[in-house]
């Protein structure tokens, strides 16, 4: 069979690009090499749906950003997914930068971006634990914040209930194009499409090099390092920055959906696209720089993480129609903004496939996509209806962020639900908590193997070559 | 010879010499490390502790004990037999499962109650 | 809202004792809440040798350490048991919000018991190095899969930390036919028993890496190698010290920490030192009638030692629930001197203590003929020699309430050489 259009890559990108292409009538395919969508850049980027502020005039980067943010709020609501209006704040400890806060208060004015400076103490005012040595701040309430994996899900949850395949654990390994359709080779099968729209992340350019041989942009994979603290007392409520420089955005701290705060990310460059390690080094340099803006590093460390960039070597977003064969698009070095910028560029992308393909509507789209059920956001009577009819509602698995057997049951059995540890993890956040799954791990194995009807000794940890359990006793005889 | 002994946390570095057929300890803090060391030397004992396999319970093994310390060289032998043997849910705690293992005599008890898995 | 007398958090050593303690004392309509489906807690997986001895008087497995108070627990019709039921809220009027197969209700006790345990430091806490990779657990993790479910995380396997669970889990795990390859202690000693040392390690030539820690953790998806090197004192990894090891198991037994999640949910302070709420002596928080004990108010180093003082706590509680202590209350701090960690509790509650009052104490480093002194504003008032003290080691002392009266300001334990 042929495929009108082929996605590749399942991040933030390729979810929102899935999610628009399945209003239409058309035969659209995802592929994605990893075992579940936005586990790489999109998971561990910071999740900020920037205000636009801060990018170049002029760059692809601010046109989306701005673009982006107008949107974001729009879709989360669709799919009934968090966005926490958080606002953000660039601080500024001396006349040099405030220097710098003005410049970027211009841009906002030009951007029509709502901003204004406000003094340290009026921060202070409302974010108690920002350093005493912040003199002015940026204040910038349409900074937001999402859970970008659940967005992922979320989208291809709608476009795969409206008829748009995903192919998980499928790695291109080559594209030909013979002047009528592409043939795409992967580790799998062959797939034969009428176009391509790449959106690989960090390995989008060689899948652009693929098609085009000139393809002029190079990834220079950039490594984050973060720290999240505990839920229980964040330390700050809204998105705090320092004044950026040549090296990016600097150290921030940043509430997530779930009451958290990341701190972070250092930036180092570096060669290899899969290491994300985090270091002595890195963490160190993180926790110095956290200073700038926070009174005191906080108490309350429940992980360490890092992430990868695929910031490209032209200092912008790149995203074209292949110079060589036209029908395939190309969405290549997508940085930070991207999560900001990811619905404009999935309108961008999905708006180049309607003109060049020019689908009809389809007739019975279903646009509604309900909420994972979170028995935390109802009220008393209505969490015992619900266990009522489903007794494993009341059965709390996860007790750090008190998620129950029902709602991990529900994650699994959804339109693109779990199938490992990973995916329940990042849809329903058990063994994400204090204890980083030392409580309920064994117990989310246990649950996974009896939904998916497998033994626990084939339940892996993010796909098929991460299998938990390395054998029974009955082997090692 | 030195030889750590391992009856309290002190750990007294127990001296020791063959003085014809005798043995000569020193460096004891207590008269438990020469107990100790003279059963170390002539036949050292350890602790038994495992799983057996269960059919048809609620968890899939049940923690065993030896009531008695077992000879150190008969640990690796016994853990292996242990490995091959599977009894029926339910499972009482403190229930004897096996009496001996290749002809020596050992007592292999439950330590859990495991139900039938319904 | 149902009303009890009292509620027990915790179905596991803490809580059980507690509970059968406070029956004891006349306390009825007790209700004790487990989130598991069995009580036990964490004793289930601990299927080795070596409990009981000091409160049973007999060598017993942590299952029947665990079944021995169940059955207790059973004789005492009127302690009510929720299974599978986890409390996911608490106030200061002593209300519950709990979570069952049945429903989420708030229940109202007159004292509350907190005994919820501890849970174990994670790669993440100890900024272990590398990537999130598979094959690197928590030891007690492996240890449910290996002793619950049957089932082993590794053949090969590498462990950081040489407490008593990092050892026990060397002898297990190769008993049960992986290689263990090594432990690496960041400290210069063993904080596990010698007898464990000796059984554990040297049984089965285990080589026990002190001063070393783990700085790089290796593999693409899986964990395939890790690095350790040895540390100075100040616990920096030395350059040229470094020592790789193929692997695909990484076992982290670096400490437990108390749960300690319904204490903030009461805006109970947390005492850095532990980790968890300032009780006085009569284990009560700053808020009458809320009780905590076991390892959710300090890691303890044997469980007979959680009964012991559960069993304490349930007289307090039977007391309290009798009306029997006075509200009125005199606090005396008691705080640590030279080479002590902490000290149990961290206030005399003059009053409504019993005559004498056990004082449980850490010392910070290894310590052999020694003595442990109390004083009470700065004049010794009990001197006991020690002939070894060690920091994994929970020791205790008595101090009479004779010694201390209402002009008292601050008792002090420490230990000199």
């Amino acid at each position: 069979m042929k495929y009108d259009v082929v996605i590749i890559g399942a991040g933030i990108l390729g979810s929102t690009i899935a999610d628009n292409l399945a209003k239409y009538k058309l035969n659209t395919l995802v592929l994605e090499k990893g075992c579940d969508s936005g586990l790489e850049q999109s998971m561990s980027s910071s999740a900020i749906v920037h205000s636009g502020i801060d990018p170049k005039s002029g760059s692809q980067k601010a046109k989306y950003n701005v673009l982006g943010n107008r949107m974001m709020k729009g879709l989360c609501n669709d799919l009934n997914v968090d966005y926490l209006e958080c606002g953000g704040y660039v601080c500024a400890s001396d006349e040099q930068e405030l220097e710098h806060l003005k410049k970027l208060l211009k841009n906002g004015q030009e951007r029509d971006i709502e901003c204004e400076i406000i003094s340290g103490d009026t921060l202070r005012s409302r974010e108690p634990h920002v350093s005493l040595n912040i003199k002015y701040a940026l204040a910038m309430p349409t900074t937001a914040v999402i859970y970008p994996t659940e967005l992922t899900v979320a989208c291809l949850e709608r476009a795969m209930n409206n008829d748009v395949k995903v192919e998980y654990n499928t790695e291109v390994k080559a594209i030909t194009h013979d002047g009528a359709s592409y043939s795409i080779e992967t580790d799998r099968e062959t797939i034969n499409c009428e176009c391509v729209i790449n959106c690989a992340g960090m390995n989008s350019d060689l899948i652009a090099k693929m098609v085009d041989k000139e393809f002029a942009i190079t990834l220079k994979p950039k490594r984050g390092e973060y720290f999240v603290t505990n839920n229980i007392k964040p330390v700050v409520s809204s998105v705090i920055y320092p004044v950026p420089n040549e090296n990016g955005k600097g150290v921030l701290a940043v509430p997530t959906t779930h009451g958290n705060v990341l701190l972070g990310p250092n930036g180092v460059y570096q060669e290899d696209r899969n290491d994300d390690s985090t270091s002595a080094s890195g963490l160190g340099f993180v926790q110095a720089n956290t200073q700038r803006i926070i009174a005191k590093f906080p108490t309350d460390i429940i992980k360490t993480y890092a992430g990868l960039r695929s910031s490209g070597n032209n200092g912008d977003f790149y995203l074209a129609p292949c110079n060589q064969t036209q029908k395939m698009f190309n969405l290549v070095a997508i940085d930070s903004p991207g999560i900001a910028s990811a619905p404009a560029l999935a309108k961008e992308a999905s708006d180049w496939v309607v003109n060049l393909l020019n689908p009809e509507l389809s007739s019975d789209y279903q646009n509604e996509r309900p909420r994972y059920v979170k028995m935390a956001e109802y009220d008393l009577a209505t969490q015992n209806q619900m266990i009522k009819q489903n007794q494993l509602y009341g059965k709390i698995i996860c007790r750090c962020e008190q998620v129950s057997e029902g709602e991990i049951r529900d994650a699994i059995r959804k339109q693109n639900g779990a199938k490992n540890l990973t995916g329940i993890k990042f849809r329903i956040r058990p063994m994400l908590g204090m204890c980083q799954g030392g409580f309920c791990e064994t117990e989310v194995v246990r649950i996974l193997a009896d939904e998916l009807g497998v033994d626990i000794t084939d339940i892996s940890r993010s796909g098929k070559q991460t299998i938990v359990l390395k054998g029974s006793k009955d082997e090692s005889v | 010879m030195e030889k750590v002994c391992i009856v309290c946390p002190r750990g007294c570095h127990l001296q020791y010499e063959y003085q014809g057929e005798e043995l000569i300890i020193t460096n004891n803090g207590c008269k438990r490390g020469p107990e100790y060391l003279t059963q170390e030397l002539i036949l050292p004992k350890r602790m038994l502790t495992t799983t057996v396999k269960v059919n048809g319970g609620e968890i899939p093994v049940v923690p065993v004990y030896a009531s008695e310390y077992v000879a150190k060289d008969d640990v690796d032998e016994f853990i292996g037999y242990l490995k091959t043997i599977e009894i029926d849910a339910p499972v009482l705690c403190d229930t004897k499962i096996v009496w001996e293992i290749n002809g020596k005599p050992v007592s292999i008890f439950t330590s859990r109650d495991i139900a039938k898995k319904v | 809202m149902r009303a009890y007398d009292l509620i027990v958090i915790g179905g596991g050593a803490a809580g059980m004792s507690a509970a059968i303690s406070s029956y004891d004392s006349g306390v009825r309509n007790i209700l004790i809440i487990e989130r598991e489906n069995e009580l036990g807690g964490i004793l289930n997986q601990c299927i080795h040798l070596g409990f009981g001895l000091h409160y049973f008087k007999e060598e017993m497995s942590g299952p029947t350490y665990a079944n021995r108070l169940k059955k207790e627990i059973e004789k005492r019709p009127e302690i009510e048991v929720s299974l599978n039921s986890f409390v996911l809220d608490i106030n200061s009027d002593k209300e519950v919000l709990v979570s069952t197969l049945e429903q989420k209700a708030w229940l109202k006790a007159k004292a509350i018991v907190l005994g919820v345990g501890s849970y174990e430091r994670h790669a993440s806490m100890i900024r272990l190095p590398g990537k999130r990779l598979n094959g690197i657990y928590n030891a007690g993790v492996a240890q449910k899969y290996m002793n619950v479910y049957g089932s082993l995380v590794g053949k090969k396997v590498f462990i950081l930390g040489s407490g008593d669970i990092g050892l026990i889990m060397a002898r297990r795990m190769t008993l049960e036919g992986a290689e263990v390859i090594g432990v690496a202690e960041l400290m210069s000693y063993s904080n596990g028993l010698m007898r464990n040392i000796v059984t554990c390690l040297e049984d089965f030539d285990i080589p026990l890496y002190l001063s070393h820690t783990v700085i790089e953790t290796c593999g693409d998806q899986n964990l395939e190698s890790i690095t350790i090197a040895e540390v100075d004192d100040k616990f920096q990894p030395i350059s040229g010290t470094e020592k790789q090891f193929a692997c695909d198991t990484l076992l982290l037994a670096v400490g437990l920490i108390p749960v300690t999640e319904l204490m903030e949910k009461l805006d109970l302070d947390l005492d850095p030192r532990t980790k968890s709420v300032v009780i006085d002596s009569t284990y009560q928080t700053s808020i009458p009638g809320i009780f905590v004990c076991g390892n959710s108010l300090h890691v303890h180093d044997l469980v007979d030692y959680v009964s012991k003082e559960s069993e304490i706590v349930g007289k307090y509680v039977g007391k309290y629930l009798h009306g029997a202590m006075v509200a009125e209350q005199h606090l005396v701090e008691i705080c640590e001197g030279d080479n002590v960690g902490y000290v149990m509790p961290q206030s005399l509650n003059l009053a409504n203590s019993d005559k004498s009052v056990e004082l449980f104490f850490r010392v910070k480093k290894p310590m052999s003929d020694c003595q442990v002194v109390i004083t009470v504003d700065d004049v010794e008032v009990r001197s006991i020699k020690k002939q070894i003290l060690l920091p994994a080691e929970m020791e205790s002392v008595r101090l009479s309430l004779a010694k201390v009266d209402a002009d008292s300001k601050q008792i002090k334990v420490f230990v000199k050489e």
